[in-house]
């Protein structure tokens, strides 16, 4: 009892530097996930009081500090197949622990769709590993995808949690959270293998590729409807096919990096920014007002208002006049 | 010159206004200064780059340097202020001797209006934006005292500052690109900075600058790679020769200037387009208007008629006379024939 109440006064004390560890880790991983372009939600904290005291109570064999994960971290993707590379990423910037797969631990006929867990540190020589010693600061990683983040959220409170929760349950029910897991894992794999398959039409094969910079840029969430819909207006104005077409963007992102990234940055302050600054097609109304601006204002004002593709080249540098 | 990266890059990290009134002759005056910058959120802030980019990017800048001649003392303020980073109290006294030289150049020929100077960043590069912005003769604008000073307040300015109206406006940028080095532009949004009038070059005057590039020289170069982009890239021979026939229209005409990216958007062909603004900018030709002087380039554009009793016509470049030998029943052109076209 002594060592619960002294673990609680201890945490009370220790949390808001273990809470600092842990936005200092999601900054690093927003950076990095930036960098390679993947779209993700990032967020960290350090464990609630009541936390650390229930698993010192659920786990009598551990103390105040043999407790591991006392910051915790989530990055929750939208495919399954990203998360190889994102696990990639974390072991190439912090010291890790083995990973823990959930999912794969799990027997044919057990419940639950869970995520990948690893326990980090700052490696030696990082920057921050003076200020967060990697002996003293760890945190739990969770690397999950929306629908296993789905199940993990709708399951937190309920009574199948798992195992040990469902068992006493009659067998019809018992039966019914199966499938539910079922359909759960069902759909996740449905989604990455849509996304994979999906893109033959050049829109769509345009909007991954443009993608890949957007979210280098930004995590903010586009309108895919309205992307294909100027990118299927813009894709007139390339002569190239869609493979050049592509290249030709990528080179152009490379060349132009430095001023986008700016822009982007002012952005997020300019309360009146365009509306299709924050579409992973921006990228292609840049390159052809740089490129030939009298051609995207003459087929832009077919479909859109050129307040609003004025208000894009503006922020590009671009003037109208 | 200043580049649209230059624009999208820029930061204004501050702002003052100082109120210049008419300053008609022979009655003393003051310009109305204030001691304390313009405090902007962010949207204001955008809004004033949105308006910086509108003119210094337009059709209508130009590209312009430090005349060493000038008497004015804009260029050493400028470039005392952008050599390193200072503090805000300098950069008001250098904005009040900005306000204090544009008063005493004002004649009553000049509208009263806002001296608004910002102090601005973009790509690392210390810089410098002057503007002035026309006002109505006798509107009320009053400094208001806060702690410390007086300023004019942006609420008190958004009426001037951001309605339509206010895009005539007289603007320019100084970007110190280190080692002395400067890219600068200028735009004036009433009248040609390049006019022949006092009153046109007022604002250039003012500044203590001259546009960079001689029109004679800008005529001529962007005359010979246009010729040149015609002669090696455009294939289709209608096209070749409407384009010839454009460029001469375009530089015997009355217009005061040249603006390739006008040019461009009237008589290039959407296929031709990107790839003749992309050998502009190759070949370092300006996109953006120069006034036109076809001094250096008037045998080229000179051409002489020759027509025929039944109607034939033969034109040819002045300087080539000896292309052609007019007999007295034909005319002999000795020129291989490169294409023939129905019209």
């Amino acid at each position: 009892m002594n060592d619960l109440e002294s673990a609680r006064k201890r945490w009370l004390t220790d949390r808001p530097e273990y809470d600092h560890f842990s936005q200092e880790l999601v900054s690093k991983l927003r950076a990095e996930l930036r960098r390679e372009g993947i779209w993700a939600e990032v967020s960290g904290r350090a464990k609630e009081v009541d936390s650390i005291i229930r698993k010192l109570i659920k786990k009598p064999k551990h103390n105040y500090d043999s407790i591991g994960d006392k910051s915790g971290v989530r990055i929750i993707l939208r495919y399954k197949d990203e998360i190889k590379s994102v696990l990639e990423l974390v072991e190439n910037i912090f010291d890790c622990g083995e990973f823990e797969e959930k999912v794969d631990a799990l027997e044919l006929d057990r419940v639950g769709y869970l995520s990948v867990h690893i326990d980090v540190k700052l490696r030696a020589d990082d920057a921050l590993a003076e200020k967060y010693p990697p002996e003293k600061f760890k945190a739990e990683l969770q690397v999950r995808t929306m629908a296993q983040h789905l199940w993990s959220e709708m399951s937190h409170d309920a009574f199948y949690k798992n195992d040990e929760s469902l068992n006493p349950l009659p067998i019809p029910v018992k039966r019914r959270v199966y499938l539910l897991a079922g359909v759960v894992e069902v759909a996740d794999d449905e989604f990455n293998r849509l996304n994979g398959e999906m893109p033959t039409l050049p829109e769509f094969v345009l909007l991954n590729a443009l993608e890949r910079h957007y979210f280098k840029l930004t995590t903010r969430r586009s309108d895919s409807e309205l992307s294909l819909d100027v990118i299927r207006l813009l894709l007139p104005l390339y002569s190239e096919e869609l493979e050049q077409i592509i290249l030709h963007l990528d080179d152009f992102y490379n060349q132009h990096q430095e001023v986008i990234s700016d822009v982007y940055e002012q952005a997020e302050e300019d309360p009146d920014r365009s509306v299709y600054l924050y579409q992973p097609e921006a990228l292609m109304i840049y390159d052809r007002l740089n490129y030939d601006s009298i051609s995207i204002r003459k087929l832009w004002n077919t479909k859109y208002h050129e307040g609003e593709l004025e208000r894009i080249a503006n922020a590009f540098g671009i003037s109208f006049d | 010159m200043v580049t649209s990266d230059d624009l999208a890059k820029l930061k204004i990290r501050h702002i003052i206004f100082h109120d210049i009134p008419k300053h008609t002759k022979g009655t003393e005056g003051t310009p109305v200064l204030a001691d304390l910058e313009t405090e902007i959120n962010a949207d204001r802030s955008a809004m004033l780059k949105k308006r910086l980019v509108q003119t210094l990017g337009s059709k209508t800048a130009y590209e312009i340097e430090f005349n060493p001649d000038t008497s004015s003392p804009v260029p050493d303020e400028v470039k005392t202020h952008t050599d390193n980073r200072h503090d805000i109290k300098k950069f008001i006294k250098m904005s009040q001797n900005l306000a204090k030289h544009l008063f005493e150049e004002q004649n009553g020929q000049n509208s009263a209006g806002l001296l608004c100077v910002m102090d601005v960043v973009t790509g690392g590069h210390n810089a410098l934006a002057v503007l002035k912005l026309e006002r109505e003769q006798g509107a009320d604008l009053q400094l208001q005292n806060v702690k410390g000073g007086q300023q004019f307040k942006m609420s008190v300015l958004d009426n001037l500052v951001f309605t339509d109206g206010t895009r005539l406006f007289k603007s320019s940028l100084f970007i110190n690109t280190g080692s002395g080095e400067f890219r600068s532009a200028v735009c004036d949004s009433q009248r040609s900075v390049m006019a022949s009038t006092d009153m046109g070059r007022f604002w250039l005057k003012y500044l203590g600058c001259r546009v960079t590039v001689e029109p004679r020289i800008a005529t001529q170069r962007w005359f010979d790679t246009t010729i040149e982009f015609i002669n090696d890239h455009v294939t289709d021979p209608i096209v070749k020769n409407d384009l010839y026939e454009h460029l001469q229209s375009e530089l015997k005409s009355n217009k005061k200037k040249v603006s390739p990216n006008k040019f461009i958007e009237d008589c290039f062909p959407d296929n031709y387009r990107t790839e003749y603004k992309g050998f502009l900018k190759d070949k370092g030709v300006l996109l953006q208007a120069f006034e036109k002087d076809v001094s250096d380039i008037t045998s080229k554009i000179t051409r002489k008629l020759l027509r025929t009793t039944k109607g034939v016509t033969v034109t040819v470049p002045a300087d080539e006379d000896n292309l052609v030998e007019i007999k007295s029943e034909q005319i002999l052109i000795r020129d291989p024939l490169q294409t023939i076209e129905k019209r």
